[in-house]
């Protein structure tokens, strides 16, 4: 590849409103999966933090 | 936009399997021996009747270990969209490698030094929500301490910099800015009364399997990237007859 190809501006990729929704998404399963203790969930929180125990502690969220 | 998102949550699907897999192999050895030392110590007071066995725990763990990797890889897919066209990179493999690597060192290691992964038995109850909300800041500063490394790069960039200037210039701003919050936060507010080898095991386990996800799922999104980039053959075929005009 030359140095020309290299310095070509690549088009940037367009980020369509939709995909924050994923975004959100993503990130509210990854908090209940990890960091969840009654905060929003008052209920199954517990069920989901014993179920989910070992993963929790091992990405190194702090745990009970 | 959303074919990018489908490569990103399966290359987070690889990433996280193989997660559970470290988790099953690496991880559970130290936290079974944290689970037995916290039975010992409570096998003297009041008996404890636990939701789900340590077995289905386990099982628990590997799944939600998958679950993190692909929503994990989803977000990872939009922050490589976001900064694709600013990354100096020869290919998207790069590209995906370098993104995962800044993702590892932000949200894993920044934190983790700060606020190390402690096994079972460790933690008093009491704070956890202290201790989460603390873990949160650490995190949320981590991402400006980035952030700010990364508009220092690309303002030396466009200044035209030399890269052994460029470079160390970029890594001294990240790492005074990380420095500041491991200053100005406070540290863990629990005492760690579980024997150090046990809980360094434990730790160097959890951070271990971090980098392995990391890695392995930018490397598996860099991947698929060049994969479904690549020129199918009768693509090929009609640029060897007409070749692209430069």
């Amino acid at each position: 590849m030359t140095t020309l190809e290299r310095e070509q501006a690549l088009a940037p990729i367009t980020v369509p409103a939709w995909t924050w929704l994923v975004v959100v998404l993503a990130l509210a399963v990854v908090w209940a999966l990890t960091l969840e203790n009654g905060m929003v969930l008052a209920k199954s929180a517990g069920t989901l933090h014993e179920f989910f125990h070992d993963a929790r502690h091992f990405v190194g969220v702090p745990c009970h | 936009m959303s074919r990018l998102l489908k490569l990103g949550a399966l290359a987070g699907l690889v990433g996280g399997v193989v997660l559970a897999l470290f988790l099953r192999l690496v991880g559970e050895g130290p936290i079974g021996d944290a689970v037995r030392l916290e039975a010992s110590r409570r096998a003297a007071g009041t008996a404890h009747d636990e939701m789900f066995s340590r077995a289905t725990q386990q099982v628990g763990g590997m799944i939600g270990a998958a679950v993190y990797g692909v929503c994990a890889g989803a977000v990872l897919a939009v922050v490589f969209a976001l900064l694709r066209h600013r990354l100096a990179a020869r290919d998207d493999w790069r590209r995906a490698v370098t993104v995962a690597a800044l993702a590892f060192v932000t949200v894993s290691l920044v934190p983790f030094v700060k606020y190390p992964a402690n096994p079972p038995a460790v933690g008093d109850p009491d704070t956890i929500g202290r201790r989460t909300a603390l873990y949160l800041v650490m995190i949320a500063w981590s991402v400006v301490a980035t952030w700010a490394g990364w508009r220092m790069t690309q303002w030396l960039r466009a200044r035209g910099a030399a890269d052994h200037t460029r470079l160390p210039a970029t890594v001294g701003v990240w790492a005074a800015v990380v420095a500041l919050g491991f200053i100005v936060l406070p540290g863990s507010p629990d005492a760690i009364d579980a024997p150090a080898t046990l809980v360094w095991r434990f730790r160097l386990a959890s951070i271990g399997g971090e980098a392995v996800f990391w890695g392995l799922t930018g490397c598996v999104l860099g991947w698929l990237l060049l994969r479904s980039s690549r020129p199918t053959p009768s693509q090929r075929a009609l640029e060897d007859i007409a070749p692209p005009r430069r």
